[in-house]
């Protein structure tokens, strides 16, 4: 029988792989494309029609399932009137890799890119939608 | 009496999680656990009401007050119903593991149960620590 712990530490382990960044992001877009719909008052099929994708595909999206390219990304943010900024920050204060292994503080020189959103009609933020790091002692792959 | 233990719980997140055994082994025992995780997590973060809507949406109202949650596209749904209406916290009864667009007879009358379990606070509690 699983208990609380068993699940945490899968999900631990989970967030050490670099599959778990790329999850993140589908489920910040997924996120912000559901709050721009409700705001919208538009369904999953609005958007499908305006986009010009399969409502299918959109659903996959708002499930945080599909692995969906920056066009289709585009098109999608588009429709909703929403302009996406990738922005870097200068500091990192984690003290792993991407590999969940504890490195040297004085070590940490990785910088996070941060994908920020603003709104197309008034550049406001409504918010961070994902976050990642690189830097020369992450070794991926 | 349905016990259910805590999985996300605390100021970090909007909506609490808490679970039923079965639910806990389903999640755990699925290939994708690390991912459903994931998911549940975020939303318990962010908070579920951002996901829900009455179709189309990761978390789905069912009627009678029971939601299900969509945690991947073809394979996950957690059945549950909020602590109250501030919906600060919710409690994952039962768990289906596959499913087409529509429900069938036998998953439509476990949500019925779920609604049971809903409908009387006698019939569920909180565990702690577990």
């Amino acid at each position: 029988m699983a208990s609380t712990q068993d699940i945490l530490q899968v999900l631990d382990e989970y967030k050490r792989r670099p599959e778990s960044y790329g999850l993140k992001l589908r489920l910040n877009l997924a996120e912000l494309v559901i709050r721009q719909l409700n705001s919208n008052g538009w369904s999953q099929r609005d958007l499908a029609r305006r986009t010009g994708l399969k409502e299918a595909y959109i659903s996959r999206i708002l499930h945080s399932d599909a692995n969906c390219t920056f066009e289709s990304a585009g098109k999608i943010l588009f429709a909703l009137g929403v302009k996406v900024a990738l922005l870097a920050e200068s500091e990192w204060t984690s003290t792993d890799d991407l590999h969940g292994n504890e490195i040297d503080q004085e070590g940490v020189t990785t910088e996070s890119r941060i994908l920020r959103l603003t709104q197309a009609d008034s550049s406001q933020d409504i918010g961070i939608a994902a976050a990642a790091r690189s830097g020369p002692q992450v070794a991926l792959g | 009496m349905v016990e259910v233990h805590g999985l996300f719980v605390g100021r970090d997140f909007k909506t609490e999680v808490w679970l039923t055994d079965k639910v806990r082994d389903q999640l755990s025992e699925s290939e994708k656990a690390g991912e459903l995780a994931t998911k549940l997590e975020h939303f318990a973060k962010v908070g579920f009401i951002n996901f829900e809507a009455k179709v189309g949406r990761p978390i789905k109202y069912e009627g009678n007050g029971v939601y299900r949650i969509g945690l991947h596209a073809s394979l996950f749904r957690v059945i549950g119903f909020y602590e109250d209406d501030r919906k600060t916290g919710f409690v994952g009864v039962d768990v289906f593991t596959k499913g087409g667009q529509k429900l069938s007879k036998a998953e439509k009358k476990r949500i019925k149960d779920v609604a049971k379990v809903r409908g009387d606070a006698s019939s569920w509690r909180k565990v702690p620590n577990g």
